[in-house]
């Protein structure tokens, strides 16, 4: 059976990482490094299956080493076939490059905020802003299937308006705190938005007190979940083109 | 309206790890790639991400809207004075006048219409055990046990 290298990602080797890290399967992570770069990696079965439990140990690992040095990291899924390839193609083709993207991304990390509505709340202001709706779910029969998909339409309707004006909320909320902000695709008939935030790592506080000022602005009807410090993965493409910095 | 349980020491004072959920969209979807070895197409994942992907525009959806609109009570619950002044200038009348009643027929007619449809988001029958997340609305009908956040899975 052959092994290959899982890439989890990469920071400086000057970069102090948490030590005795765990990657999947439950073995050791390596380093792969040269004088200015270090690649996390560790051995996976050529054939191993991919569950659950592979992709939070690659987003807790990444985790847990960006709170410490900057990571960029690796998508989910990049398997090399042995370090001499992780060598070259890291240290060597791609130097430049990451060197830029460390340099871009230095001292920051992403946290992301998902806020979604409580569906009933969402629906008792749907229903409370629009009479007509109000009305149209009174009148509609309930044993005629037709009608009420046209009501259930005009639902949805509603709730998309109240989501986006919802979404704008949030964001003009949290956006002042960040250096930049990233909308990630969602894909619930409740949820509002979920943002990513690229914050300095010793800023974050501010980062913290914006979504806790947030929650309680909105929490009698939307739920926020508050997630990170990730390394910064919607920001990468941001800089690919021009080493920008976000100084 | 009737104050929420928020306890001042909330998870939300610090971000918190990524949950199954968030990995789906954010390392299946972004990071450094060297497109020569991305392998992604390993078994398992295609059945995480078809977890996560719900077709909002589909007959069924609308359904399901209407059965959730439907469902609920706005008499009991005291309309909008119950609710948060979310939006000012907006119209408060409207949705009064329905009796309990009439609703509950609604809904069990539909539970046995769509019941089977149901994903496992959906409440529908009431001796299922522990809502899996608590709702911070606090008012609700107090035959229902509490309805839980779609988008926390």
């Amino acid at each position: 059976m052959r092994v290959l290298v899982h890439v989890y990602g990469v920071a400086a080797s000057s970069a102090r990482l948490p030590d005795g890290l765990t990657g999947r399967l439950g073995r050791p992570v390596r380093r792969i490094e040269d004088d200015a770069l270090v690649v996390l990696v560790s051995d996976v079965d050529d054939d191993a299956r991919v569950r659950r439990e592979d992709l939070l140990v690659h987003a807790h690992l990444l985790e847990a080493a960006v709170a410490e040095a900057t990571v960029i990291p690796s998508r989910f899924g990049v398997l090399v076939p042995d370090d001499e390839t992780v060598r070259r193609e890291f240290l060597v083709h791609q130097r430049d490059h990451l060197l830029g993207l460390l340099k871009a991304f230095d001292g920051c990390v992403q946290v992301t905020v998902h806020a979604s509505y409580d569906e009933e709340a969402a629906l008792r202001e749907v229903l409370r802003r629009d009479p007509a709706l109000a009305e149209l779910r009174t009148s509609t029969d309930a044993a005629d299937t037709a009608a009420q998909v046209r009501l259930g339409e005009a639902v949805a309707g509603a709730l998309a308006s109240l989501r986006e004006e919802a979404a704008d909320l949030v964001l003009e909320r949290l956006r002042p705190h960040a250096l930049a902000a990233a909308v990630n695709e969602t894909r619930g008939a409740y949820d509002v938005v979920s943002v990513a935030l690229l914050v300095r790592r010793q800023e974050r506080a501010r980062a913290d007190a914006a979504v806790a000022d947030l929650d309680r602005e909105v929490g009698d009807r939307m739920s926020l979940r508050y997630v990170g410090p990730q390394p910064p993965y919607a920001f990468l493409d941001h800089v690919v083109a021009e080493e920008r910095s976000w100084a | 309206m009737t104050v929420m349980q928020q306890s001042p020491s909330r998870y939300l004072d610090r971000p918190a790890p990524s949950s199954l959920a968030d990995v789906i969209d954010t390392i299946l979807d972004k990071g450094l790639v060297i497109d020569i070895y991305v392998r992604v197409s390993l078994v398992g994942i295609e059945l995480l991400t078809i977890d996560a992907r719900i077709v909002i525009a589909s007959v069924d959806t609308y359904l399901r809207f209407a059965t959730a609109a439907n469902r609920l009570d706005l008499t009991e619950t005291g309309d909008a004075k119950g609710l948060p002044d979310l939006f000012e200038g907006i119209t408060e009348s409207g949705a009064k006048g329905k009796t309990s009643g009439a609703l509950e027929g609604v809904k069990e007619k539909f539970d046995e219409l769509f019941g089977g449809d149901d994903d496992e988001d959906d409440e529908d029958e009431d001796e299922e055990p522990q809502p899996r997340a608590q709702k911070k609305t606090a008012q609700r009908r107090p035959q229902k046990r509490a309805a839980r956040s779609r988008s926390q899975g």
